[in-house]
């Protein structure tokens, strides 16, 4: 059995192409995620992490290059695919309560599946009791939970997941670090993560792809061979920890 | 708001209402104006008869009539009907063609200039022509009436449906939503603070093109009474017809305050806590 659930193959990307606006994001990109694996990538700011991700998530067509997914190349929005937005106060709906939030990707279900999965969801990220709020009412942190809830409700097989903690406080960052670590180990669900924190993405993965500056291409994939389960203190005083750590400054300050 | 403090709001608001009835009278009364008939005549033409040249009054002092007399019937009714009819149409056509335009940059190229060109002419310069196409009865009343204020509610939809958060948008795309499902999750829930403004600047307006539409060729209605008080020269019922119109733009306006709360109220507070 093929164990690659998403490859991307030398995929570049070029906005507003023969204008004079134009910007060359992605230079060429290739790597391979395997089945369960989180991988998570990690360049500098602008270097087209965000453009990357939507063109895996099937939003964007890449100007070239192919994203496969289970060895065929995606057409639009591949099955089995989620997505975690940066901006949850954008990503959310205002006019919903929490629980609609979650159960609105779910309307083709029966009732009593979608409820459940809501409380399911709601549940593993630790908002069992808020489903009647407002997004809106929550703390950034809680809002971020609510965008990952509705995205496990969907089941995917993928989960995609852009800079998800980079506009709440670093204590609420640890915590949904771990909740992310935490919801891997028991789904087994894979994880492409990106990030423009390089100890965030060693303390996440098991493949650290560091990106260059625009035009973007792969500097370096570092293997992260960490024990799991990981923890906040273990993990990172951990002297290979530190040791992925540096590797990654180096590539992405040199 | 506190209860105390909302008594004390319509405690202030009956007390200047008062102050101005009385001015009004202590004035008309020392006045030998034949136009301007003190408000204690005024008022019972509301609800007596007068004979003569005088209209049947909007309402009876009789409970047994539910206290309505037969101006209500005959004329407060269909005008009310008319103008519920015309802003409901240009309910349905500001909303239907704001969200189709508002969906499509192409379109709203092509008939940009199209809509602010139509959007000009003033509404009552068509009353005339509107009588020799459509004819006399209620369906040009109500064409006129939609074709006036469909504007503010074209132009807010196609607005608000327009500037949908794009990163809203790729939640819907990544989720797999169905194109109905986004229009009616997303696009117009998304847009209804715009759609529900343009609807009440729109409301108000559909009111004044009631009256004016009832200026030519009505055989009742508000706007018809009113031109036939002031050509029979009796202004206590005209003026008794414009307190009751100012009671039903006070009404009416009242009705959208209470359906915007019930409405948008996620976004009221939403607003107060972030800028969505």
């Amino acid at each position: 059995m093929n164990s690659t659930a998403l490859s991307v193959d030398s995929v570049g990307h070029v906005y507003g192409h023969g204008t004079a606006e134009q910007f060359h994001a992605i230079g060429e990109v290739s790597f391979e995620v395997d089945r369960g694996e989180v991988v998570c990538i990690v360049g500098p700011s602008g270097c087209g992490k965000s453009t990357l991700m939507r063109i895996m998530a099937g939003l964007m067509r890449p100007s070239s290059g192919t994203v496969s997914v289970d060895g065929s190349p995606i057409e639009g929005v591949p099955a089995d695919l989620a997505m975690v937005f940066q901006d949850y106060s954008r990503s959310l709906f205002p006019w919903l309560r929490v629980r609609p939030n979650v159960e609105y990707p779910l309307r083709h279900l029966a009732k009593a599946e979608r409820a459940q999965r809501a409380t399911d969801a709601l549940a593993d990220v630790g908002l069992g009791e808020h489903d009647r709020k407002y997004p809106w009412e929550l703390s950034g942190g809680m809002q971020q939970r609510v965008a990952l809830a509705r995205a496990l409700a969907v089941q995917p097989r993928i989960l995609l997941m852009d800079e998800p903690f980079a506009s709440v406080d670093a204590q609420t960052r640890s915590d949904l670090e771990d909740l992310v670590l935490e919801i891997h180990a028991e789904t087994g669900i894979t994880i492409v993560l990106v990030t423009h924190d390089i100890e965030e993405s060693v303390y996440l993965a098991d493949k650290v792809i560091a990106l260059s500056a625009q035009p973007s291409t792969v500097l370096e994939t570092i293997e992260v061979d960490l024990p799991r389960p990981r923890n906040q203190l273990d993990t990172k005083e951990s002297s290979s920890f530190l040791h992925y750590r540096h590797r990654a400054y180096e590539l992405l300050h040199r | 708001m506190s209860m105390s403090g909302r008594v004390w709001r319509v405690v202030t608001a009956l007390g200047s209402l008062t102050v101005v009835v009385i001015g009004w009278q202590l004035l008309t009364a020392s006045s030998e104006s034949y136009f301007f008939p003190p408000p204690s005549e005024v008022f019972p033409h509301l609800w007596r008869g007068h004979g003569g040249i005088a209209e049947p009054p909007y309402l009876s002092p009789s409970p047994s009539d539910l206290f309505l007399g037969a101006g209500f019937y005959e004329d407060l009714v269909p005008s009310m009907w008319r103008m519920l009819r015309g802003y409901a149409m240009a309910t349905a056509v500001g909303i239907g063609t704001g969200t189709a335009l508002g969906l499509s940059r192409a379109a709203r190229q092509y008939t940009d200039w199209i809509i602010n060109f139509v959007r000009a002419i003033p509404p009552p310069a068509l009353l005339g022509i509107w009588i020799v196409v459509f004819g006399l009865g209620d369906g040009p009343k109500i064409y006129l009436i939609a074709f006036a204020v469909v504007w503010p509610i074209l132009l807010n939809t196609i607005d608000g449906v327009a500037s949908v958060d794009e990163q809203r948008k790729q939640v819907a795309a990544v989720f797999k939503i169905p194109f109905r499902r986004q229009l009616t999750g997303l696009y117009l829930p998304s847009a209804s603070p715009k759609i529900i403004s343009g609807m009440r600047i729109s409301l108000g307006f559909a009111l004044i093109m009631m009256i004016i539409s009832e200026f030519a060729g009505a055989t009742n209605g508000l706007g018809f009474r009113l031109k036939e008080d002031l050509s029979f020269f009796n202004f206590p019922d005209l003026w008794a017809t414009m307190i009751l119109l100012s009671a039903i733009g006070l009404l009416l306006n009242g009705l959208m305050f209470w359906a915007e709360a019930r409405i948008l109220g996620w976004h009221r507070k939403a607003s107060e806590v972030s800028n969505l």
